[in-house]
């Protein structure tokens, strides 16, 4: 099979030429009268013995030639489907998936992915007798033309001209799962019913095709994957992700981070101009090859809200310009406020919310404004919950459902909350806030109440993660710091099955949890299993450093999480807790590049039992988006290309013939012009044959010569 | 009568080689008393030598002085002096006639340069009281005038030459064979051909049987400068002169090869002819024959 069989009749004419040529440009022959002929004859014997020999190397090395620039010129398609051609008589559905996810703008030899791949699916939308199609545009959603197979090719072609590239990561496995519900409503192949052909054009790369499933589809679907990437990997530095380390105070130095993923062989210098409000920092590194990394820098700040700004690679000419440039917002904040829910009196002293109000006034020395409200657990309701960054529960006591359910919402509004277990009815408000979160919170371990008669006292610690917060920053001196540490109180605890054990910090010698920590929504939970009135780490020279740190790596908002979204992806922001109505509410986007805010009208903003959401079926970017009221930000974020986009390498034919063809028949075939394939090298053969030959044409002329 | 002169001969060019004898360096015989040594000695000739006197022999030479003076009987030796017999043996094949033009009256031949050499040749033999005849060769003795010294002999001969008609033959020693046969005498052979022959072995055995008749062979070998080497041209189509057919090709592919093979023969004909004890001169019709024949008689005299 060829890509260009008009090609051979042209090679056939090519070769014809000089035979024609030859011919024509005949020279006649001027007759002469010789003595004899004896010497001629002579020679012309002599000539034919030498150059019989060179005559027929020449003419089989210049047949040759011609015939390999012909077939290279038709660029035969080994192994391609034969199938599909005699199937062309029957009626056929066909799919094509076409990947227009981000990746597909890489450019190669100064075109861009996306123009051989709309080629390429052209070429599957001509018409004939009983074929019906319909074309997938495939990102992080899938949208097809048509709803089913259609036979108006004049609209997909019409799409196919119209499309562009979105900045959104590919979910091949939802678009292959739509192909595969259009073709199964063909019938079934084995009562002569309809050809299935499923035709995916793409650059197939990794971060996206590797784990797709094409089992999914009818078995009798014969699939052809249609590459429009080259065979080695196009080198392509890109911005992964923007965010600051921890939160971002005012008139604090906060450290911004910018990871970088160099996706070439070689090692790259490279260097991000950072900006963000009225502040700009540049950062330079090398970047290891095939390998993430990260820069980092300080700036001060010195105005609270939302602030807005680009990350930008400099003098990167790259195959993918897209990422080079990456919106972000920051949060500048006050001094965090801590909630210290207890029923213990501020009078007793000395007590356990004593100490952790004491620690927490004393955390970080920029922190002197710290400022920690204490309230009973009956008094808590969301106006005062509104004001808290972190939530601190120590001996709450039996905590009412209405308690439960609103750190369960403070939490899955991004707020942290350290719970202090120390008593028995703990377990039960843990596991209570647990069944609250719906699935939300998800801890490593089980809380149990202590059994009966059985005291918890002069426990130490025998097991801790020191490689992660909060031990890691003790390095060396943690043993010592922590070896006469004596914990007493607390639940017992066991393991809960298929939880990351990781989140179990340190451990006591009982094996008992002293230190967990759990995703919790958007926020955090951390619990400390100890009655700290009963244990001597309190009054230890680690118990401040150690909550401090326990604070910044897992407490406070970190790496502005929940400030970024994916393009194309659902998104959902809660609004601050202080937002009571969505009067005057307003989101904005502003795209990259641009100072003007636009007004969406696409997404949603609602009110809901736990608050109230700014939410968006597809995100669209990149671009910042914020929700205002009045001059005021409340919420913003920022939507970014998927980081996965970035690296352009692709998975071989093999893994998709193989390992995920699931049964079908696989097909794989590179189409661009520019790139070659393990079918599709036999045109960049066969022109070194024809240049080869070409050259051993002139060798042998020459060697004849001499 | 009245004699109607050849076209070859041209009287006013030839008065410049009327000093100029036709001499051959080996002793011949012939009719008539002349210039050229004869093998013949005794006569009253030149003297050249005594030898002992033997028995038998006749009186009249014995030197009496000097049987006076020594008392040994010596013969007084002379060379006697003869006429020459030269035969012009031309050669009449087809081959004579190229004349490296496709049109075969445009003149300027190997065969028109063979009968201006043979008439001017016969003119000066003729001039120097010497007797010249003709020999047409072809595959066969086609003509042939024994050699004579009269003037009406030599104006038929000149006509005979004048009227040469080729053939396509690629043959040439039976008609030296037969010219052999029917001449008996010591003279000169001047064979004037181009060798271009198929049976060159033969030709220079029959002329070893006229070396061993002590005859004089002398080979004049005629070469047009134009068959020495090929035309340029991208294709030519040679007609063979001697029935040969024709053949297409392009001169540049097989000029070298053509030019080697050319020069080998001329070297085959020399180096045969000099194995065969002939004189062997190379003329090239590119030459005035006029200057060859100057050239061949200075030459001859040396």
């Amino acid at each position: 099979m060829f890509l260009h069989p008009w090609a051979i009749a042209i090679g056939i004419g090519a070769a014809a030429l000089p035979v024609i040529i030859h011919l024509l440009t005949r020279p006649k022959p001027v007759r002469m009268r010789l003595s004899t002929l004896r010497f001629v004859q002579e020679a012309v014997n002599e000539r034919k013995a030498r150059h019989r020999l060179r005559d027929w190397l020449v003419l089989g090395l210049r047949t040759l030639a011609v015939l390999c620039l012909a077939t290279a010129i038709a660029r035969p398609l080994f192994g391609s489907s034969e199938e599909t051609q005699a199937g062309e008589a029957a009626d056929t559905i066909r799919i094509v998936i076409l990947d227009v996810s981000q990746s597909m703008s890489a450019r190669e030899g100064g075109v861009e992915h996306i123009e051989r791949a709309r080629s390429a699916a052209a070429e599957h939308f001509e018409w004939r007798q009983g074929l019906k199609a319909n074309l997938i545009l495939a990102a992080a959603t899938p949208r097809s033309v048509f709803e089913g197979a259609a036979s108006n090719f004049a609209v997909v072609r019409d799409e196919l001209n119209e499309l562009r590239v979105l900045p959104e990561r590919l979910d091949a496995q939802a678009a292959i799962d739509a192909a595969s519900d259009m073709l199964a409503g063909g019938g079934s192949n084995g009562d002569r019913g309809p050809t299935r052909e499923l035709i995916i054009v793409s650059d197939f790369q990794r971060s996206n095709w590797a784990s797709v499933d094409f089992s999914v589809l009818p078995e009798d679907t014969k699939i052809e994957l249609s590459s429009v990437a080259s065979t080695t990997a196009q080198p392509n530095i890109g911005l992964l992700e923007v965010g600051t380390v921890g939160r971002a105070e005012v008139g604090r130095e906060v450290t911004i981070e910018c990871a970088v993923g160099n996706y070439s062989p070689t090692l790259r210098r490279v260097q991000v101009e950072i900006e963000i409000g009225e502040t700009s920092l540049n950062l330079e590194a090398d970047c290891a090859a095939n390998s993430r990394t990260t820069l980092s820098g300080q700036v001060l700040v010195s105005a609270t809200g939302w602030q807005f700004g680009t990350a930008r690679l400099v003098r990167n000419d790259d195959a993918l310009p897209a990422d080079d440039v990456r919106p972000w917002v920051m949060r500048v904040q006050t001094a965090p406020n801590y909630l210290l829910v207890t029923r213990q009196s501020s009078e007793q002293v000395p007590s356990s919310s004593f100490y952790l109000q004491e620690a927490i006034g004393s955390i970080g020395s920029a922190r002197s404004e710290n400022t920690v409200t204490r309230v009973r657990p009956d008094d808590l309701d969301q106006r005062i919950a509104a004001t808290a960054d972190i939530v601190v529960v120590d001996h709450p006591g039996p905590l009412s459902p209405k308690s439960i359910s609103l750190l369960a919402s403070l939490m899955r509004r991004g707020r942290a909350v350290l719970y202090v277990a120390s008593e028995s009815v703990d377990a039960t408000n843990l596991l209570r806030l647990v069944e609250a979160s719906a699935g939300g919170v998800r801890l490593p371990v089980e809380f149990q109440p202590p059994r009966k008669g059985r005291l918890r006292k002069d426990l130490f610690l025998a097991e801790m993660k020191t490689r992660r917060a909060p031990f890691s920053a003790f390095g060396d001196d943690l043993k010592s710091l922590t070896s006469e540490l004596r914990f007493a109180g607390g639940l017992m605890s066991r393991n809960v099955e298929g939880q990351l054990a990781d989140d179990v910090l340190a451990s006591y010698a009982d094996r008992t949890a002293c230190l967990v920590t759990a995703a919790a929504d958007a926020g955090a939970l951390v619990v400390l299993n100890a009655d700290l009135g009963r244990s001597d780490i309190v009054t230890a020279p680690i118990f401040v450093p150690m909550l401090d740190e326990l604070t910044r790596a897992y407490l406070l908002t970190s790496r502005g999480r929940g400030m970024s979204n994916l393009c194309g992806e659902p998104m959902v922001v809660a609004l601050p807790a202080e937002v009571d109505s969505l009067e005057g509410l307003e989101v904005q986007y502003r795209d990259v590049g641009t100072s003007e805010w636009s007004t969406s009208s696409d997404d949603r903003l609602q009110q809901e039992s736990a608050g109230s959401v700014w939410s968006s079926g597809r995100s669209v970017g990149p671009a910042v988006g914020r929700v205002t009221r009045g001059d005021e930000t409340l919420v913003a974020t920022a939507t970014v290309i998927p980081d996965v986009e970035s690296d352009l390498r692709s998975l071989e034919a093999d893994v998709f013939e193989e390992r995920l063809s699931g049964g079908r028949d696989v097909q794989f075939a590179f189409t661009s012009g520019t790139e070659t394939g393990e079918r599709d090298t036999a045109w960049n053969w066969l022109l070194i044959g024809g240049v080869l030959c070409a050259l051993g044409e002139f060798g042998v002329l020459r060697m004849f010569a001499i | 009568m009245t004699a109607v002169a050849s076209r070859f001969l041209d009287l006013p060019s030839l008065a410049a080689l009327a000093h100029m004898r036709f001499s051959t360096r080996q002793r011949i015989e012939g009719n008539y008393s002349g210039r050229h040594r004869s093998r013949q000695q005794g006569g009253a000739a030149e003297f050249v030598d005594y030898r002992e006197y033997a028995a038998g022999e006749d009186l009249r030479r014995l030197d009496w002085k000097v049987l006076a003076r020594t008392g040994k009987a010596y013969v007084r030796q002379y060379q006697d002096e003869t006429n020459l017999l030269c035969t012009l043996a031309v050669d009449a094949s087809g081959s004579m006639t190229f004349n490296g033009s496709h049109d075969p009256n445009a003149g300027g031949s190997k065969l028109e340069y063979a009968q201006y050499l043979a008439t001017a040749l016969a003119h000066v033999i003729q001039r120097g009281q010497d007797q010249v005849g003709l020999a047409l060769l072809t595959d066969k003795l086609q003509h042939a005038l024994p050699p004579g010294g009269t003037q009406s002999h030599v104006h038929a001969l000149q006509t005979a030459i004048a009227e040469i008609r080729p053939t396509e033959t690629t043959c040439m020693a039976p008609a030296l064979q037969s010219l052999f046969q029917q001449q008996r005498t010591r003279g000169v052979i001047l064979l004037i051909s181009d060798f271009l022959v198929d049976d060159l072995e033969d030709v220079f055995a029959a002329a070893r049987l006229f070396k061993h008749r002590q005859c004089d062979v002398i080979a004049l070998h005629l070469i047009h400068p134009d068959e020495e080497r090929l035309p340029t041209g991208p294709a030519w189509q040679f007609e063979g002169l001697e029935g040969e057919g024709r053949v297409d090709c392009s001169p540049g592919e097989i000029r070298d090869l053509y030019e080697q093979g050319f020069q080998r023969h001329c070297e085959l004909v020399r180096g045969s002819a000099l194995a065969a004890g002939c004189d062997y001169r190379r003329v090239s019709t590119a030459v005035n024959y006029l200057e060859t024949v100057g050239d061949f008689l200075i030459d001859r005299s040396g």
